[in-house]
């Protein structure tokens, strides 16, 4: 690459004198080799020979415009509906036994909960004793999840019976 | 017997002085009404001259404490002057200390008892592969390992996660129940949010509007709940309360703390109120309440599906 001008001249030789000197060489300004990283493109500095650059450089978080994934934000707060009939008529029924006519449980009418589940207080041992009861078609329609249930019963029934410290 | 004699006697010597209590009792309940409510146009200090006394004054009273009074409204009108009569009402059921401790519990009980965790994650041995050892023991310079799958690696089994459908399952004693329903009809008995309608079909149209402004001349509250004596609720009202979610219907059976706490206004029909009262006393004098909680002791039901037969 050619030295800039401005090198040449930090020995003390003017445009004239070199003009002087080198005879027939006569330096005008506007004939000056620029270098590409000082040139100028739309009133800003051309950097790294016109690649763009990577650093984001503008804003209070700065990122990559290019990049089109959503960004991570709080999300916009939007009020639950109180008077939903699931919310306004929560709890319906749940003292049936003394308001009613005590024909029925409020554990007869317990919804969400699967049948086997209802009015069950227990760990994970005695859960499991009665999901076995309940999914008995596991064993012939998912062979495996049956098998690691058994294994899952097996290894609490030892850890209770002779591992827990009682 | 003596005592029981004794009591009805008292009873009668004192109805000559009930009623002039009771006049009384109108007034002061007047001077509190037209301070609170002075914004209403129309005086509500006078009862109607054709006021009639629902209910029997004997079966709500006790041997020390005397019979609470009401108000019985009408839905006919909007206006707050629609009052048709006076009831009474028992003062163990509407008249109880108002305990806010089994308040709390009936309320945590009824979100509790229904709950089930889904949350459930996978065991190491649960986990598909992992059975060869990733790398010989010695010689590679990395750690030892035997799986992909241990616990310490990404994408492996998780150690103690929650297993299962988790029941948070649990039965508030019988009294509990009772004692927390008598709690709430007192507390809200006492903060004048609980009303009596003559009856519900009294409500001449099935247009919201009415009925919200009912709710609003009425100082209802934002939100009203309305307790039927049957199942089938009249069709004016459904039809009112059908488009508008703060009111709502619930039979006499279906009631319970947390709709009365979430609720600002209970309005009972008579007839509903006469029902609450009667079971709600049969449930406080029980002599068996110490056995009914053996009840819930019970295995769930299975329901076991048939087993697919070889073809």
């Amino acid at each position: 690459m050619l030295p800039s001008i401005r090198s040449l001249t930090r020995f003390g030789t003017t445009s004239s004198a070199c003009a002087r000197s080198m005879g027939s060489v006569v330096y005008h300004p506007e004939d000056r080799i620029v270098n590409d990283s000082e040139s100028y493109r739309k009133g800003i500095r051309l950097n790294r020979f016109g690649s763009p650059s990577v650093l984001p450089a503008k804003g209070f978080t700065p990122r990559d415009p290019t990049d089109k994934r959503p960004i991570n934000t709080m999300p916009v707060y939007k009020p639950k509906q109180a008077w939903a009939p699931k919310r306004a008529f929560f709890g319906q029924n749940d003292y049936i036994d003394i308001l009613g006519d005590g024909s029925a449980r409020p554990t007869d009418c317990m919804r969400g909960v699967p049948a086997w589940l209802r009015g069950f207080q227990g760990n994970e041992y005695q859960m499991l004793l009665l999901k076995r009861q309940a999914f008995q078609h596991w064993r012939a329609l998912r062979p495996m999840k049956y098998h690691q249930m058994n294994l899952r019963i097996k290894f609490l029934y030892h850890r209770l019976n002779f591992k827990t410290p009682s | 017997m003596a005592s029981n004699v004794i009591g009805r006697l008292a009873r009668l010597s004192l109805s000559s002085v009930r009623t002039d209590r009771n006049v009384f009792r109108y007034s002061t309940t007047a001077v509190s009404e037209t301070s609170l409510e002075s914004s209403a146009s129309e005086p509500v200090s006078v009862p109607p001259e054709d006021a009639s006394v629902f209910g029997d004054v004997d079966s709500c009273t006790l041997l020390y404490q005397d019979a609470l009074e009401s108000w019985v409204e009408t839905l006919k009108v909007k206006e707050i002057a629609s009052k048709v009569g006076t009831t009474y009402l028992h003062p163990d059921v509407f008249g109880a200390f108002p305990r806010t401790d089994l308040l709390h519990w009936n309320c945590y009980w009824q979100k509790m008892y229904r709950r089930i965790d889904w949350g459930s994650a996978k065991c190491t041995f649960e986990m598909k592969g992992g059975g060869r050892k990733p790398w010989p023991q010695k010689g590679m310079g990395k750690a030892r390992h035997g799986s992909i799958r241990s616990p310490l690696w990404h994408k492996g089994g998780k150690a103690l996660g929650p297993r299962g459908p988790t029941s948070y399952y649990f039965m508030l004693p019988y009294t509990k129940r009772v004692h927390g329903l008598q709690a709430a009809l007192s507390c809200k008995f006492a903060q004048n949010d609980l009303r009596i309608v003559d009856s519900l079909d009294s409500l001449p149209t099935d247009d919201p509007k009415f009925l919200e402004d009912l709710c609003e001349q009425r100082y209802w509250g934002p939100s009203v709940l309305f307790v039927h004596e049957d199942e089938l609720a009249p069709r004016n009202l459904t039809m009112a309360c059908d488009s508008v979610g703060h009111l709502n219907i619930m039979p006499v059976f279906g009631l319970n703390v947390y709709s009365m706490l979430k609720h600002e206004t209970v309005v009972l029909s008579l007839k509903s109120c006469e029902m609450i009262q009667e079971r709600i006393i049969y449930a406080l004098r029980r002599s068996d309440a110490h056995l009914v909680d053996s009840k819930y002791k019970v295995r769930p039901i299975i329901e076991r599906t048939e087993q697919p037969r070889p073809l």
